[in-house]
């Protein structure tokens, strides 16, 4: 998975600066024109440079060091999901569940935070996280068109040791289409149930080294019956692909998200501090990656980008309209760094790299200042591939942390692949990441005036909370069995968490909540995922997951559902008709304590699609029915996802 | 290069070394013009030569040189091997007048080169064939059939030079279940094409044509390819080092082996079978991109696998 990994340099900056001389350079047509040319023999003795080189190439499944899933388009668009958080449903060991209709989030194995914070989150190797308030991943999830994924590779695990101190309970890495892949037109449009509006266009153009697509979204729906969670959210994203030179590539994100989110209960007297109002969001973000290809092997790669998000959520509060409650602010996050892949003698393979980044956050409510607060963090990391045997593959890894607020740490990590055959290789490893607490958890301070009068203090943090840590053991195995079509993944793990980042819970109004370290849950159980093809038209997938979690706290101990399934039915069928069937169940567990333990949640997801040729337009018009069983109880008992159906038709021309 | 260069003054020093022997028995002049005097023309012809004399010694008096030595059509020879399109160009050109012109052999010329340059009224008379370097089209899906058993939908780019050869892939693609996808490579530009190709189909097999596949274009038909995790079947070992999963191909060797063969076999006669492909051929596969894509490949396999199916 080292190769998914983004990190960065000067040299990035260079070519950003450099990047419109690049674009009017290239995006000149060359002057070579073979239309003219006929045939010959030399056509079949012509040398060719080599364009997939060993370091370009994704690592085979069964060499990665860890359990990984990959999510293509074709199943992200089959699968019938809305949100991308939906889609990780298919992923063993993943808990959804939408905070309101408004929140979609997905946890990896436990329902640990609300906001998907210990998950690392990738968008083309831009790590999506809000440093405003918890380090929150949901909304920078939302932030991505489903019509633009190419693929979502999930790394079910703990990988700090690769991917820095975010990846600390699963690595969901998104990759978009290449703008070479996207040039044309494309529409989509949904509409349904519960104000389900979804609006997508696209637009991609180019030629030989240089290919861009910029695509606009526009997302509506009412959320979740009886609950004040509309979502409006409109988003555009540009893409540009470009080759500078035979050796190098140079990929530049620049994208806007901007939408009003339902927030609050109802009644206003029986929840005054929380009243139903609408919470607006917007973000934007520019990223540059660049690579270049050395000597056969090795490679080269930087990157640098820059994300804002800002947050507008004030209202008064219900029984004293003179207290102005106001959670609102923004944060912003600067990253720059550089990766180095090469040989390191015959049998072994390094990747070393560093890379910086700021976070800043400022709130007047949350930090009771008008002061930018910021964090600063230098990474150093490095893996080595080594392959003593063919059979044998071990990955020896590490990443030192520097924070600038809590001081250094260390994450390593060892891995061994043992190749029983070629189809067959079993795994084990061990893990150390640690979490760093988010600038709110180090430095937050929250108080509401009633005039110039103290009316409560909510939160202060003494500034004593640590990092997290969780030491992850697993074994695995991934197979192919070839004549069934099946392939299979499996993993066992015991995770233990240790210094657990909660607040310490009110005691009276006027006494602050503070950050502090609990023990943690241990998490242990086993996972599998098989995906099977039977039949050329026909793919099943199971994704299961067993759990325990060990705790002293009973709502941690609850927190993790013995067991979560997803089975999926995939099928076409003549006349272009394609269908698909999505069960997802969970044993009970919860999201908010235990007087809040969903009732064996279970969702039942249908969709057909009927794919549309017209001339050299393509396209598809489809029929999802979401939980087609009747609904189930979401995030709290009062809470309730009920069946919703919605159409699509999308046109690529 | 230095090598090419020994092997044919070898060659041209056999040939002198033979002249005066073989004359004395009733020997038969035979003219190898190539389009290039280095690299696979010469191993391709060196390989005739070789075949022809393996099986008749001293029977055959050689004049190898690059074709526009060949300067006149006398004295004339009982029969001419041309080795690449340039040479069987040169060599119509220069019997263009003659009523009687010795049988013309092509080797080592793509089917769609040859056809293009062929005299057809000569053709008929038995008077030129080829042993082509290109594939079968049976040849080539009965591959991807035997690699990657679960595809149905084999794709082709098409261009101007490769568009009158999809009817007979789509022939041969229908006996086998399988479904051609061809997309044109036309006004809307190769990345349109992909696109469109690479939407449906769970192979891309790559066509000789310098419109669609060139050394601009195979890096952004090779990457576009990847990402869509379709595997690509290539046309030369250049494409397997490139990055293609497979190849298909003869080497000059091969080609020319079979040229010698249908020369020993005619060198009595004065006409010609009809034209041929290559019996011989190599499958090469690149185990980098196989592990990658998730595909246990083994080539030595492969080509027997493939061989066998051919045996009568």
């Amino acid at each position: 998975m080292a190769e998914y990994s983004f990190r960065i340099s000067k040299l990035a900056w260079r070519c950003v600066a450099q990047a419109p001389l690049c674009f009017a350079l290239i995006a000149m047509p060359a002057a070579a024109d073979h239309a003219a040319d006929h045939v010959t023999e030399s056509d079949y003795f012509d040398d060719l440079p080599v364009v997939l080189s060993v370091s370009r190439l994704a690592q085979p499944l069964n060499e990665v060091p860890g359990a990984v899933t990959v999510i293509d388009r074709d199943l992200i668009r089959r699968s019938g999901a809305r949100e991308v958080a939906e889609v990780l449903r298919l992923v063993p060991g993943f808990l959804f569940t939408r905070r309101n209709g408004a929140n979609p989030l997905a946890s990896y194995h436990s329902a640990l935070d609300l906001y998907g914070a210990r998950m690392q989150v990738y968008v083309d190797g831009r790590s999506v996280y809000s440093s405003f308030y918890l380090g929150d991943t949901h909304r920078g999830l939302q932030g991505i068109v489903l019509e633009d994924i190419e693929r979502i590779e999930v790394l079910r695990g703990s990988n700090s040791a690769a991917y820095g101190a975010d990846a600390f309970l699963g690595v969901v890495n998104i990759v978009t289409r290449h703008a070479a892949d996207t040039h044309g037109g494309m529409v989509s449009i949904s509409s349904g149930d519960k104000g389900i509006d979804d609006n997508v266009a696209r637009v991609g153009w180019g030629d030989k080294g240089a290919h861009f697509r910029l695509t606009a979204s526009l997302r509506k729906d009412r959320g979740l019956d009886r609950v004040n969670d509309d979502t409006r959210l409109s988003q555009v994203h540009f893409r540009a692909d470009l080759s500078p030179g035979p050796h190098d590539e140079l990929r530049i994100h620049v994208g806007s998200m901007e939408g009003g989110f339902g927030e609050g209960l109802a009644p206003a007297a029986a929840n005054p501090g929380n009243i139903e109002r609408t919470v607006g969001w917007s973000d934007v973000y520019a990223n540059a990656h660049w690579r270049r290809e050395l000597a056969s092997g090795e490679a080269i790669e930087a990157h640098l980008s820059y994300e804002q998000d800002r947050y507008v959520d004030n209202f008064p509060y219900a029984l004293l309209p003179t207290i102005k409650i106001d959670y609102g602010g923004r944060g912003s996050r600067l990253e720059a760094g550089f990766q180095h892949t090469l040989n390191a003698g015959e049998h072994s393979r390094l990747v070393w790299g560093a890379e910086w980044r700021r976070e800043t956050a400022y709130s007047p409510s949350f930090f009771y200042s008008q002061e930018t607060f910021s964090a600063n963090r230098l990474r150093t990391f490095a893996n080595m591939e080594w392959r003593p045997h063919a059979q044998w593959l071990f990955n020896v890894g590490g990443l030192y942390e520097n924070h600038n607020i809590i001081g250094g740490s260390f994450a390593p990590r060892l891995m061994a692949n043992f190749h029983v055959t070629p189809d067959h290789t079993l795994r084990a490893g061990v893990t150390q990441s640690s979490r760093a607490p988010g600038l709110y958890e180090l430095r937050g301070d929250t108080r509401f005036y009633n005039g110039a009068a103290l009316a409560d203090w909510t939160f202060r943090s003494s500034g004593q909370v640590k990092a997290e840590t969780l030491i992850s053991n697993e074994v695995g195995y991934f197979g192919r069995i070839r004549s069934l079509g099946l392939t299979v993944d499996a993993r066992g793990f015991v995770e233990r968490m240790n210094n657990r980042v909660r607040f310490s819970g009110r005691t009276g109004v006027g006494v602050p909540n503070d950050a502090i370290n609990t023990p943690g849950p241990h998490i242990h159980g086993f996972e599998y995922q098989f995906d099977w093809k039977p039949f050329a038209a026909t793919r099943i997938l199971l994704s299961e997951a067993h759990l325990r979690s060990s705790s002293g706290l009973a709502d941690e101990t609850i927190e993790a559902p013995h067991r979560t399934t997803t089975l999926a039915w995939f099928q076409k069928l003549p006349g272009d008709l394609d269908f698909s069937l999505i069960s997802h169940a969970s044993t009970p567990y919860s999201w908010q304590g235990i007087n809040n333990v969903l009732d064996t949640p279970r969702q039942l997801d249908a969709r057909l699609a009927w794919g549309l040729r017209i001339g050299a337009t393509r396209g598809e018009a489809a029929f999802t029915v979401q939980a087609i069983n009747g609904g189930h109880q979401e995030y709290l008992r009062a809470y309730r996802f009920d069946r919703r159906a919605f159409a699509t038709l999308r046109l690529d021309f | 290069m230095r090598r090419w260069f020994f092997t044919l003054l070898a060659t041209v020093c056999l040939c002198l070394m033979t002249y005066g022997s073989a004359s004395a028995a009733g020997p038969v002049p035979v003219w190898v013009a190539l389009s290039d005097t280095g690299g696979a023309h010469a191993e391709a012809a060196e390989a005739l030569r070789a075949r022809v004399e393996q099986a008749q010694p001293g029977r055959v008096v050689w004049r190898v040189a690059h074709w526009s030595q060949f300067s006149s059509p006398n004295p004339e020879p009982h029969w001419v091997v041309a080795v690449g399109a340039a040479a069987q160009r040169g060599m119509q050109e220069l019997f263009a007048a003659d009523p009687t012109p010795p049988p013309l052999l092509a080797i080592l010329v793509p089917r769609p080169a040859f056809e293009r340059i062929a005299d057809p009224a000569r053709m008929q008379a038995g008077l030129l064939s080829a042993v082509f370097l290109d594939q079968p089209p049976a040849r080539q899906l009965e591959l991807i059939r035997l690699a990657l058993p679960t595809v149905r939908n084999v794709g082709i780019l098409v261009g101007a030079d490769s568009r009158e050869h999809s009817a007979t892939f789509e022939r041969a693609a229908k006996e086998r279940g399988m479904q051609l996808v061809a997309a044109p490579v036309g006004q809307g530009g190769l990345f349109a094409a992909l696109q469109q190709v690479l939407a449906d189909a769970g192979v891309l097999l790559a066509l000789p044509d310098p419109a669609v596949f060139n050394s601009e274009t195979a890096a952004n038909i090779l990457m576009a390819a990847y990402r869509r995790q379709v595997p690509l079947v290539g046309f030369s070992p250049a494409y397997v080092k490139a990055g293609a999963l497979l190849a298909l191909y003869s080497t000059p060797a091969q080609v020319g082996t079979r040229g010698g063969d249908v020369l020993r076999q005619n060198l009595a006669g004065r006409s010609l079978p009809p034209p041929q492909w290559s019996r011989e051929f190599t499958v090469k596969v690149n185990q980098d991109v196989a592990r990658s894509l998730g595909f246990a490949l083994d080539e030595a396999r492969l080509g027997e696998q493939l061989r066998e199916g051919e045996r009568p």
